[in-house]
């Protein structure tokens, strides 16, 4: 498990927005994923995305890593901000939005 | 019935002033974890007093550690909504 959290710290690292996702940010293969990414888009955010479908160790790994058992996961500046109810809600009330700009991130917003 | 399993987990460990628990699993046909019957995707909205001072993140691990088992063992995904009873201008509104 260790390399796995070697491989998620070093890709939080080097990304300031990173998306633990089911297929990719064209097809997203998984409704919650789709909204996230949708939000992320929206706000024209750019991010790093990571397909756990393309890897099952990365895929059971980063539930452990977060203490949180399920996909999407959106992490900014290596913060874990939340699965795609918390990410929607945020959106929704603008806090998203707060948080991106408080962690220097620009957005259309 | 596991959401009558859910209903009753959630009962016990958070005491709610307001508790609703929906099998959406009809949402989500095609989806890779669909399964005919339902019982794979649910939506829960909870009101409890335990979540106040508690931030989102916080709020929905308590619910997923509640319902681990049920995670583990065929349930997909949960939509939460948790609210401590000060955020709830009106039981309406929840």
């Amino acid at each position: 498990m260790s390399d796995v959290f070697d491989q998620i710290r070093k890709d939080l690292a080097s990304h300031e927005v990173v998306l633990y996702m089911k297929g990719n940010d064209k097809f997203p293969m998984c409704g919650f994923s789709a909204a996230v990414v949708q939000i992320l888009k929206t706000l024209n955010v750019p991010f790093k995305f990571v397909d756990v479908l393309q890897d099952a160790e990365i895929r059971e790994g980063i539930k452990t890593f977060t203490n949180w058992p399920t996909i999407p996961q959106l992490y900014v500046k290596g913060e874990f901000v939340g699965g795609c109810d918390i990410v929607r809600e945020m959106y929704q009330m603008g806090e998203l939005q707060d948080l991106l700009v408080e962690k220097g991130i620009s957005t259309s917003a | 019935m596991i959401k009558a399993r859910i209903e009753e987990k959630l009962h016990t460990a958070f005491s709610p002033t307001y508790l609703k628990v929906k099998d959406e699993s009809h949402l989500h046909v095609g989806h890779e974890n669909y399964r005919p019957g339902g019982n794979s995707h649910f939506s829960v909205t909870i009101v409890s007093s335990f979540f106040c001072g508690m931030n989102r993140i916080q709020r929905h691990q308590k619910v997923y550690a509640c319902l681990e088992e049920e995670l583990k063992s065929g349930v997909h995904a949960l939509r939460l909504k948790t609210l401590c009873p000060e955020e709830v201008a009106s039981p309406e509104a929840v």
